[in-house]
């Protein structure tokens, strides 16, 4: 039964459905959903490779020309940097000849990518948008919402929220409570899918491993914890370090177990960060 | 004009004079590129950082020769989220403060309709160039100061009509004024999604000020703020403008004591007797936004950033169309309308020029840089604007009385 001060409202962009819960005013809430779903929409249309009006495709044409961007997408891209070289270049937002290289440059508000390469922001979209709903949410007062994105990008203020990661066999994991947090999922081999999605850019081979990698991090981190998620994907519980580090909880399951560093370090899903 | 262009040539040279100070500085290695101006560069301000504001301010920031200097909202949480976005730009929390600014050149207006009368005065007046939202006014009476003021001006206005900068609607244009589609025979457009149209708002001061749109008392509805935009698309093709109005509207699906309506209709009758049928609403999503324009020899339909001809069988077949590329509608084939199609065709890229490769706000800008910058025609002067956001108002009338409203071509005129 669906609680009257609940209200729901979808969308689909990025190649998933988008479900948000918003709780409240029913008037505000959809206000604010509606808002949400806006800024999810919008960040679609700045990052597909497949319109020619994206921000995307506009620096594919602009290929070895200094060029500007939004904020936004700078932002994004300046993420994505930033994971490839603390991932020392497994993960990568960009595939092309110079992609073992510095595929993106940065100088102040101008970006430059090598000719060649071709920009995809996949690894780190639904965290990014994530982190847009989160600012729109707070600006807006909401205080309890559920959001997800193709149900591998999570975002629970208020709550708790409990969630559970499925493995690669559709299985559910630990249930988890989320407060206030965000949680990416990234699965080498998605279910109902036989073909492996994840690639290690240094190599270009995908990983055949079944591996499933869940961040969980403070709301308004998503883009690290979207990206964070795939890293881990691809290089697995040895890379865990990179969680730790970041300060947030990761959970990897691969050859049929669950490992959790919230579990190992004795911290809760309720107040792990 | 003349003295537009000579104004902007009075900028340009003084710009170009700066820039030739700083040219030594200038080629000193790792000096931030927000050093340098040339005679291209150009700076501006935004008054208004509402959906539109930021949409602006997202485009401004791809143009490589454009430098936020100023951001000005009286909403204090929507200029600290634009600032935090647009770190270079001052924040200012009033108008008289950013126009004050002698670091500004240009401003874009994207307060609400009502708002743009006392921003617009005052940005001309302070010798700014000046881009203004459409419709420009919610009263024909504002709409018309803008417009004198803009007439009296130095400056460069452009009215924010957005299709006339669009290089697809621009194409279809030529098409349409050609013997390709021949004499009109009947036009319909349409706005569809399905959304409340309402800012999340907490307290009441900030409801009134962030939800004009649903304000009865400034708010000219779905046909005078979404319509105007499409309205215009015919008043620039035919190039002429509609003698009557009729209409009508209600609230189908957002029942939250709102009264303007979420569904709305109404019929736009052209000299000649060609009647142009538009709907709007707020509850459905199907179709979203679209114009038609049926002729004798073929349709063309517009989706923004995108266009299509629809042949009839026997219309004369012309020799560019072998090359056409062709999208399937149901029973209907579709040529697609592609801006430089030749150039791309003989390049074997044609379907890469399927879908405008900006956002339409962008071409707005552009257009609106070129005439402030090369001294060209603004894509849609401070007449037309006025023009146009007129038939706006008076189609909002119809569809709040439910009754016709006739359009005197005296309404027309300054």
């Amino acid at each position: 039964m669906i609680n009257p001060a609940e209200v729901r409202l979808a969308t689909a962009a990025m190649g998933a459905r988008w479900e948000l819960l918003v709780r409240g005013d029913p008037t505000h809430a959809r206000a604010a959903g509606e808002a949400c779903v806006e800024a999810i929409e919008s960040l679609h249309a700045r990052w597909t490779r497949f319109e020619p009006s994206s921000m995307i495709s506009a620096m594919h044409r602009a290929a070895g020309e200094w060029t500007r961007v939004d904020h936004e997408t700078r932002e994004a891209l300046a993420i994505a940097e930033r994971w490839r070289a603390a991932s020392d270049g497994a993960l990568a937002c960009a595939s092309g000849p110079t992609a073992q290289g510095r595929p993106i440059e940065f100088d102040g508000d101008r970006v430059r990518v090598a000719p060649g390469t071709r920009i995809d922001l996949g690894a780190i979209a639904k965290g990014a948008a994530l982190d847009a709903v989160t600012e729109i949410m707070r600006d807006a007062e909401v205080e309890e919402a559920f959001v997800h994105g193709g149900s591998s990008a999570i975002l629970a203020l208020g709550g708790p929220w409990r969630v559970a990661p499925a493995n690669s066999e559709g299985a559910p994991g630990p249930t988890l409570e989320l407060r206030d947090q965000v949680m990416a999922v990234s699965c080498s081999t998605p279910l109902h899918r036989s073909d492996p999605h994840v690639t290690d850019r240094r190599t270009g081979v995908a990983s055949n491993a079944r591996t499933v990698s869940a961040i969980v991090s403070k709301a308004g981190r998503g883009a690290d914890a979207d990206a964070l998620a795939t890293t881990l994907c691809v290089l697995g519980w040895p890379s865990v370090s990179l969680a730790t580090s970041a300060g947030v909880r990761a959970l990897v399951w691969s050859a049929g177990a669950w490992r959790d560093t919230g579990a190992e370090r004795g911290i809760s899903g309720e107040n792990a960060t | 004009m003349t003295d537009r262009v000579s104004e902007s040539m009075d900028r340009r040279t003084f710009v170009a004079q700066s820039a030739g100070a700083l040219a030594a500085v200038a080629l000193a290695p790792g000096l931030a590129h927000a050093a340098l101006r040339s005679r291209d560069d150009i700076r501006v301000g935004i008054i208004g950082l509402g959906r539109q504001g930021r949409s602006i301010l997202a485009e401004l920031q791809t143009f490589n020769n454009v430098f936020i200097k100023g951001l000005c909202d009286v909403d204090a949480r929507r200029l600290g989220s634009a600032r935090r976005r647009e770190q270079g730009a001052a924040a200012f929390e009033s108008v008289e403060a950013l126009l004050g600014s002698d670091e500004i050149d240009a401003v874009f207006i994207a307060t609400p309709t009502h708002r743009h009368r006392e921003p617009v005065e005052q940005a001309l007046a302070a010798g700014k160039h000046v881009y203004c939202e459409a419709p420009l006014a919610h009263t024909r009476e504002d709409a018309a100061a803008i417009a004198r003021a803009a007439r009296n001006a130095a400056g460069v206005f452009q009215s924010g009509y957005l299709a006339r900068a669009n290089p697809v609607y621009d194409l279809a244009r030529s098409f349409f004024r050609s013997d390709a589609v021949r004499e009109p025979v009947s036009l319909r457009a349409q706005h569809h999604r399905k959304t409340t149209w309402r800012t999340p708002a907490r307290n009441p001061a900030r409801e009134q000020a962030l939800n004009w749109r649903l304000d009865p008392d400034v708010s000219l509805g779905l046909a005078g703020e979404w319509g105007a935009h499409q309205f215009d698309v015919f008043h620039w093709f035919l190039g002429r403008y509609p003698t009557r109005v009729t209409g009508g509207g209600s609230v189908r699906l957002h029942q939250d004591g709102r009264e303007v309506h979420d569904t709305v209709h109404c019929t736009l009758e052209f000299p000649d007797g060609v009647p142009m049928t538009y709907s709007a609403t707020l509850a459905n999503s199907y179709g979203n936004r679209y114009e038609v324009l049926h002729g004798e020899n073929a349709a063309i339909k517009l989706g923004w950033s995108h266009g299509w001809m629809f042949k009839e069988a026997d219309a004369p077949t012309q020799g560019w169309e072998v090359y056409a590329n062709r999208q399937q509608f149901h029973q209907d084939e579709g040529i697609t309308l592609i801006a430089d199609a030749t150039q791309l065709a003989s390049q074997g890229k044609l379907k890469d020029g399927v879908g405008l490769p900006h956002d339409a706000v962008w071409y707005g800008i552009e257009t609106f840089l070129k005439a402030v910058l090369d001294g060209a025609e603004p894509a849609c002067s401070a007449e037309e604007g006025y023009r146009a956001t007129s038939v706006a108002i008076a189609a909002a009338e119809a569809v709040k009385s439910g009754s016709a409203v006739d359009i005197p071509e005296a309404l027309l005129r300054l």
